[in-house]
């Protein structure tokens, strides 16, 4: 019992194999890790953040109260993926936030048509940026944080399932519909733009 | 066969199947076609969402200082019984197991290869091999603690860690087989790991792949030296 304590009282490094013991004057090794692997995540938080809340400002407010959440609940970290759980607990604050200002809309999950023969092979992408991300900010919230997860931030299926306290085989599903979702919007848009020559 | 797509991207086919998807690869256009596709897509959408300006300076400013005291684990006794007792079993740990409380972490910040490798051997009381993995992943730093060293590289962001012990110091975990750019057999499965030389190494990071790329730099760095 009291070695467990002297090891919760010590810093426990991040992403590295093993736990590294350390007592007593090593605390503020453990404190500046810390800090420095919140500092390294602030790129990504702000990115999720404003793709989920789709404004700086907000996503600003978003990354500043899960950054103060992490440093007071930091104990609660397991030591797994901690990009993962700093996603956790933003997630968390923009429910509040979003409960705290109006009632949540109703999630509909876009439905797909089924795959065609050659359905990646039409792509042609002369959509612009500003389209692309447009379209990627009308998709529903599930669609935009399972792309902005695992096809922009990179996270594993498994990363982004903690993330998302979700099984790993609906990450997988989830992001196949989104991807098809965000090529069709763009993939009508071209159409459109090509038939009104 | 049909080749699910999508999972030979993200990289989350194990080695054998993803043998099986690049040999059907080669032989079936359409597929290939297909991949590039989707590859493409992802591309384009990961590019133009990266591009997003970061306010990192106001966002780092938000960052606790401090004086936020993180939540204190629940404890069932009070504090100062708590100290008393935890020094007391620490006392008894001393004679049983020292080694246990001499074994702190120590690190070095550095982008130096040589001067990490140096920095290493001294104190890991052998040679340390130099591994510098190249220009797109620098090193930037490197700790030493409980019989390894770990050697800390940044790539887009992220960091992966090389850790080196003493031949036959690595506990065994599980993994599939792989064989490294080397020739050196290896194990992927929370990290990369393998024995060359008078080291048994590991390598671990957020993506497989790129685990797996530096696992390869590392291991002919090894071989040549």
């Amino acid at each position: 019992m009291a070695l467990s304590i002297g090891l919760s009282m010590a810093g426990t490094p991040l992403y590295h194999e093993g736990r590294t013991v350390s007592i007593g004057t090593e605390r503020t090794e453990s404190m500046r890790d810390f800090e420095s692997s919140l500092r390294s995540e602030l790129p990504v938080l702000f990115r999720v953040a404003k793709r989920l809340a789709k404004s700086s400002d907000t996503a600003e407010d978003l990354v500043g109260q899960t950054l103060y959440a992490a440093v007071k609940f930091q104990n609660s970290f397991d030591g797994r993926h901690f990009r993962s759980w700093l996603i956790k607990i933003l997630r968390n604050e923009f429910n509040t936030l979003v409960r705290r200002e109006a009632a949540r809309p109703t999630v509909v999950l876009d439905e797909v048509e089924g795959e065609s023969e050659s359905f990646w092979e039409e792509v042609h992408w002369k959509v612009d940026a500003d389209t692309l991300m447009k379209e990627l900010d009308n998709l529903s919230e599930e669609h935009r944080m399972i792309i902005q997860l695992c096809d922009v931030e990179e996270l594993s299926y498994e990363e982004a399932a903690d993330a998302l306290d979700v099984p790993v085989g609906t990450v997988r599903s989830r992001l196949f519909r989104a991807r098809a979702k965000l090529r069709d919007r763009c993939s009508s848009l071209l159409m459109v733009e090509e038939s009104t020559r | 066969m049909k080749i699910d797509l999508q999972a030979y991207l993200d990289g989350s086919m194990d080695p054998q199947e993803r043998l099986r998807a690049e040999d059907l690869l080669q032989h079936d256009p359409q597929a290939k076609r297909e991949l590039d596709g989707l590859e493409l897509f992802v591309q384009t959408v990961r590019v133009q969402a990266l591009q997003e300006e970061i306010p990192f300076d106001r966002l780092a400013a938000l960052i606790p200082q401090p004086n936020v005291k993180s939540e204190p684990q629940r404890h069932w006794w009070p504090r100062l019984e708590l100290v008393g007792l935890a020094a007391c079993i620490a006392l008894a740990c001393l004679f049983v197991a020292p080694s246990f409380f001499t074994q702190a972490t120590v690190e070095l910040e550095t982008k130096d290869p040589v001067y990490a490798s140096q920095w290493a051997s001294d104190r890991m009381a052998m040679n340390v091999p130099v591994l510098d993995l190249g220009p797109d992943a620098p090193m930037f730093r490197v700790h030493e603690g409980k019989g390894r060293c770990c050697f800390d590289y940044q790539i887009d962001g992220k960091t992966y860690h090389l850790n080196v012990r003493p031949k036959g110091s690595m506990e065994d975990r599980p993994g599939d087989p792989i064989v490294l750019a080397s020739g050196q057999p290896a194990t992927q499965g929370s990290s990369v790991r393998w024995t060359q030389g008078a080291y048994d190494l590991s390598l671990n990071g957020p993506d497989a792949k790129v685990e797996k790329n530096l696992a390869d730099r590392a291991s002919k760095i090894l071989r040549d030296a």
